[in-house]
């Protein structure tokens, strides 16, 4: 448990009970009410420093009223000799922009030194971003003050704010990660055949310039009114398809679609396509094949790698 | 003056009668005696006489009878608000002051009979109240349920001085051991930390303990830790290990932590004072999944 287990307010009404465990009823907030606290001493009791007056809740356990005195615990005693410092990351913002609140970062103290603190407790305050650096960080200092309304402390403290390193534990909140998916899905039950494959490995340089795509490279896209060129090509990708001249050619391989599909030429090597061969081309021609075309080949997505 | 003492209530209208201003001290009341229809061969409706006698010592002699009426206790049955808490009340007469405090009504131990009060059967207590034959301002008689409840504060708080709201230590002048650590996370000191065992430390252990401190610690004590003998301030010399091992929610340490160590300075070490708690976890591994 923490050092200091309860919310203030839990705290006097146990303090009642304690010191009076002959009450008939438990004191509680549902039949004791607490005034506000009032500075007091005690005589002969040096560790006295706050009066409240007890009132009964009307028609409840307890009639009238009483004066009780007790010790409201003092913030600068308690962090005597102590730097209480916060380290939480903040984005950055402009120098005397609000960085945080005392009270945004109240859960954070009460964690850090097994407090229990609330809003009823200390005053709220601005900490601004400033201009003071540690060690890379931007740090601010600022003063919490007890309220004087304060059922369980008095005083204050220094609450020194410092930026941190953002945590990859609150930066990470989705955790399952989807997307990795082989094109056309990771369910091969009824799967179509991956084209990334097919013509990868083919220096695509001399085919290129002699069978042009049809206007490459502004139409890109294939002549489809030239077959010796649509069979080699399609050889070209994969010689095992090993197509002979008369073959209906459009609708065992790609269908019509696919003579005229748009290509992108990228200039290598390019972070949009790190998985293309940079290392032997310095351009590539990519044409993307949707599973959603009837009569595509398969599905994925074609590297066409040439020089200029 | 409904809710007046039966004395000063029938005072009161003596005085207003015949713009008198008698005290108590000056009069002495008869018992009542019931009047039916006339008195002294005098129509009245007033119900009752009293003969009112100069008291010995006051300014006036003689005395002299008055009619008036005394109210009938049966009429409060169901007026709303005619209600009373009360919690181990055992007769009327001990229920006197919570019908005062709660309906103003300030019947004297003679204005009623005395009897216990009995079990309504549903949680409450129920009082039959029945004004005494003697009472000067009641007759007849009423039930009053009595809800538990209504314990005077005044008189329950019997200490009104509340100790408590303690610091980790008996002086509020200490640094507090136990706020002082209690922030700081000894996880990358795992192998020296964990293995220290409960007693006064050894001048090894001290040491290492004086370095990791150095290294965690941001407050005022950071450069200032040592293991020397003699010093009064940041000084683990002597120092020794309460507990050391699996943390636990009986102790007012951090539940995020999985081990604790607890350690005493040594006696003449003031600064800081009392119980640290070192707080660890186990040392993090980056290819545990």
């Amino acid at each position: 448990m923490p050092l200091y287990l309860k919310p203030s307010k839990d705290e006097v009404y146990d303090l009642i009970n304690q010191a009076n465990p002959d009450l008939g009823f438990v004191a509680s907030p549902a039949n004791v009410n607490l005034t506000v606290p009032s500075v007091a001493t005690v005589s002969g009791q040096p560790n006295l420093n706050t009066k409240i007056t007890l009132g009964a809740v009307q028609g409840g356990d307890f009639m009238g009223r009483k004066d009780v005195f007790y010790r409201r615990r003092s913030l600068t005693s308690l962090f005597r000799g102590v730097t209480v410092q916060i380290d939480l990351y903040r984005a950055p913002v402009a120098a005397g922009a609000v960085a945080y609140t005392v009270y945004q970062l109240l859960p954070y103290i009460n964690a850090k030194y097994g407090m229990s603190l609330t809003e009823d407790d200390i005053t709220n305050a601005n900490i601004l971003y400033g201009s003071t650096l540690e060690g890379g960080f931007n740090t601010t200092t600022v003063t919490v003050q007890a309220k004087a309304t304060s059922l369980g402390y008095i005083g204050s403290f220094a609450l020194k704010w410092k930026s941190a390193p953002q945590d990859l534990a609150t930066m990470i909140g989705v955790t399952e990660l989807g997307g990795r998916l082989y094109p056309g899905g990771n369910d091969f039950t009824a799967h179509k055949n991956i084209v990334n494959f097919m013509g990868y490995g083919t220096d695509w340089t001399t085919f290129l310039a002699q069978y042009p795509w049809q206007g490459f490279p502004t139409s890109n896209s294939l002549a489809s009114s030239n077959p010796a060129a649509n069979i080699l090509w399609a050889n070209q990708m994969l010689a095992e398809l090993n197509i002979q001249y008369g073959t209906t050619f459009p609708t065992n391989l790609g269908g019509s679609t696919l003579l005229v599909k748009a290509a992108t030429i990228y200039t290598l090597p390019n972070a949009a396509v790190p998985e293309a061969n940079s290392r032997y081309f310095n351009r590539v021609m990519v044409i993307d094949i949707l599973d959603t075309q009837a009569d595509a080949i398969g599905v994925g997505r074609f590297y066409h790698h040439f020089n200029v | 003056m409904l809710q007046y003492p039966s004395l000063d209530s029938l005072l009161y209208y003596v005085n207003l009668a015949n713009a008198t201003s008698y005290s108590l001290t000056d009069l002495l009341v008869s018992k009542p005696q019931v009047v039916e229809g006339s008195w002294h061969e005098q129509v009245t409706l007033k119900n009752t006489v009293v003969r009112l006698s100069a008291a010995p010592g006051s300014p006036y002699k003689g005395n002299k009878q008055v009619v008036y009426d005394r109210l009938n206790l049966a009429n409060l049955a169901g007026l709303k608000g005619f209600q009373v808490l009360a919690y181990q009340i055992p007769d009327v007469h001990g229920l006197i002051p919570a019908i005062a405090n709660y309906t103003g009504l300030h019947f004297s131990t003679a204005d009623l009979n005395n009897v216990p009060l009995v079990d309504n059967g549903d949680g409450n207590l129920k009082a039959v109240l029945t004004a005494h034959p003697d009472s000067i301002a009641w007759v007849g008689s009423v039930e009053l349920i009595v809800k538990p409840g209504g314990v005077p504060l005044d008189s329950a708080v019997v200490e009104p001085n509340l100790p408590g709201l303690n610091y980790p230590t008996a002086n509020d002048t200490d640094t507090f051991g136990a706020v002082y650590l209690y922030g700081y996370d000894f996880t990358t000191y795992f192998s020296d930390v964990s293995m220290i065992a409960p007693g006064v430390l050894s001048s090894g252990n001290a040491d290492k303990l004086v370095t990791a401190l150095k290294a965690l610690d941001i407050s005022s004590g950071a450069a200032l830790w040592t293991n020397t003998d003699g010093a009064t301030a940041w000084n683990l010399k002597g120092a020794s290990v309460v507990s050391n091992g699996l943390n636990s929610s009986s102790l007012p340490t951090n539940q995020s932590y999985k081990y604790v160590m607890a350690l005493n300075l040594a006696a003449g070490v003031i600064t800081p004072a009392g119980t640290m708690y070192l707080h660890y976890n186990d040392p993090f591994d980056p290819n545990a999944t």
